[in-house]
């Protein structure tokens, strides 16, 4: 499979669109890394666990003294605020910062392992203003238990979904991390995830970072990997009772806008910024600590959003190794930056593993 | 008067997506919502 004239075509103005994103910089989606406390201990976790023990939770007033820096350059309708963790719902102020976001106008959602999710919480998340939710979990009970070392990490993820699937106005999907175990149940994995109720699936690979960049179990093969971007573009084809998709990571060359809908386009620092639990400011949470771009402790986040960033708004710096003479550079540039390691080179292309035999 | 310019820009580019067929709504990794549970809708919730 090549790239047709049609994609070719599309990558051309997504590649147009990039370049006035990145001079624009609208700031659409803001993490708040709001703990590293977690109730798991899962194999895959993208976290440092070395620095989880180390890092008290963010005060609230800190994160919130933030937002009001922000609100003048924003319209806060547009500027979506994202809990995330560590394990987001171990904070028992959630509710009281989204509230706050609320009154602000901000709509904010959470990201979860569903674990603490019950139908109290759920109501006072949803009286707080809670606009989204997405529940994380990667099969089926001896997959996912497996996977998060914890033996009932499947039975309440799955009580949260049907939890989910009751509500009107929530808007809400779930997130699976595929790996050699689950690889071969996709298929019953998604007729049980329909049962539940879910509308929308997003599914990734276990990317090389945190615990799992020395567990090779971890990683899919090439032809497992190509296996699964077949699997999502024929249920997008031939399936509309759930919207399964890829994440947003990597160029994927011929299943580009076959497995998402959008071109790849790594947002982190363009339009998607971080505010870490020690403070530090950067792009999407998934980057390394290595590239982060001040701290709100130090800095004043929109200055820093303004007048920093630029590594990540500009990427030639990443046209150096396998990238230097890359045919597709110019849709790519050097993948996602989460797919960097320390030294600032790039651990895997998803392309090549599309390509390879 | 650049910005204006560039939000046009931007616009016109979307549009021509659109008119290709192309979305451009972004799914993000794991931890983040897609495009389409953004923007803030007051009917999501009761009044606090
Ligand atoms: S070699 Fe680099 S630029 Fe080329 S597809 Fe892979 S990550 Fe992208
Ligand atoms: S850094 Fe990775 S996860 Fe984050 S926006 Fe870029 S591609 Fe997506």
């Amino acid at each position: 499979m090549n790239l047709t004239v049609k994609q070719r075509v599309g990558l051309e103005l997504q590649r147009s669109l990039r370049r006035t994103q990145e001079q624009l910089h609208p700031l659409k989606t803001l993490f708040w890394e709001c703990t590293l406390r977690c109730n798991m201990n899962c194999r895959h976790c993208g976290s440092d666990c070395k620095v989880a023990p180390a890092v008290k939770d963010m005060p609230a007033e800190d994160f919130l003294r933030v937002i009001d820096t922000i609100t003048p350059h924003v319209d806060p309708h547009k500027t979506f605020i994202i809990f995330t963790g560590g394990e987001a719902l171990l904070r028992d102020d959630l509710e009281q910062v989204g509230l706050e976001l609320y009154r602000r106008e901000y709509p904010w959602g959470v990201v979860t392992n569903g674990f603490l999710l019950d139908e109290k919480r759920l109501a006072s998340l949803m009286a707080s203003g809670m606009h989204s939710i997405t529940v994380s979990i990667d099969g089926f009970e001896e997959q996912h238990n497996w996977i998060r070392r914890h033996p009932q990490s499947f039975e309440k993820a799955s009580a949260a979904i049907k939890l989910l699937a009751q509500q009107k106005d929530l808007l809400w999907d779930v997130v699976t991390c595929v790996n050699p175990r689950s690889y071969p149940q996709l298929k019953e994995f998604k007729e049980y995830l329909i049962s539940l109720g879910v509308p929308a699936w997003r599914l990734f690979s276990i990317f090389p970072m945190g615990r799992a960049a020395n567990d090779p179990d971890l990683q899919l093969t090439d032809e497992q990997y190509r296996g699964l971007l077949n699997f999502i573009k024929d249920s997008r084809e031939n399936d509309p009772r759930i919207d399964a998709s890829y994440s947003c990571e990597g160029f994927l060359g011929p299943y580009e806008q076959r497995v998402r809908n959008h071109f790849f386009y790594c947002r982190s620092g363009v339009e998607v910024a971080s505010i870490r639990c020690d403070g530090a400011i950067s792009g999407c949470t998934s980057v390394r600590s290595h590239m982060d771009q001040g701290n709100i402790y130090k800095d004043d986040f929109w200055d820093v959003w303004q007048n920093r960033f630029q590594t990540m708004r500009d990427r030639s710096w990443a046209k150096k190794g396998q990238c230097k003479d890359c045919k597709v550079w110019r849709y790519c540039e050097g993948s996602g930056l989460h797919l960097y390691d320390d030294d600032g080179d790039l651990l895997v292309c998803h392309y090549h593993r599309i390509k390879s035999n | 008067m650049r910005i204006k310019f560039l939000k046009a820009k931007n616009w016109l580019l979307l549009a021509l997506m659109g008119l290709l067929g192309f979305s451009s709504c972004t799914k993000m990794m794991y931890d983040c919502p897609p495009d389409e549970y953004r923007g803030y809708n007051d009917s999501v919730v009761d009044k606090p």
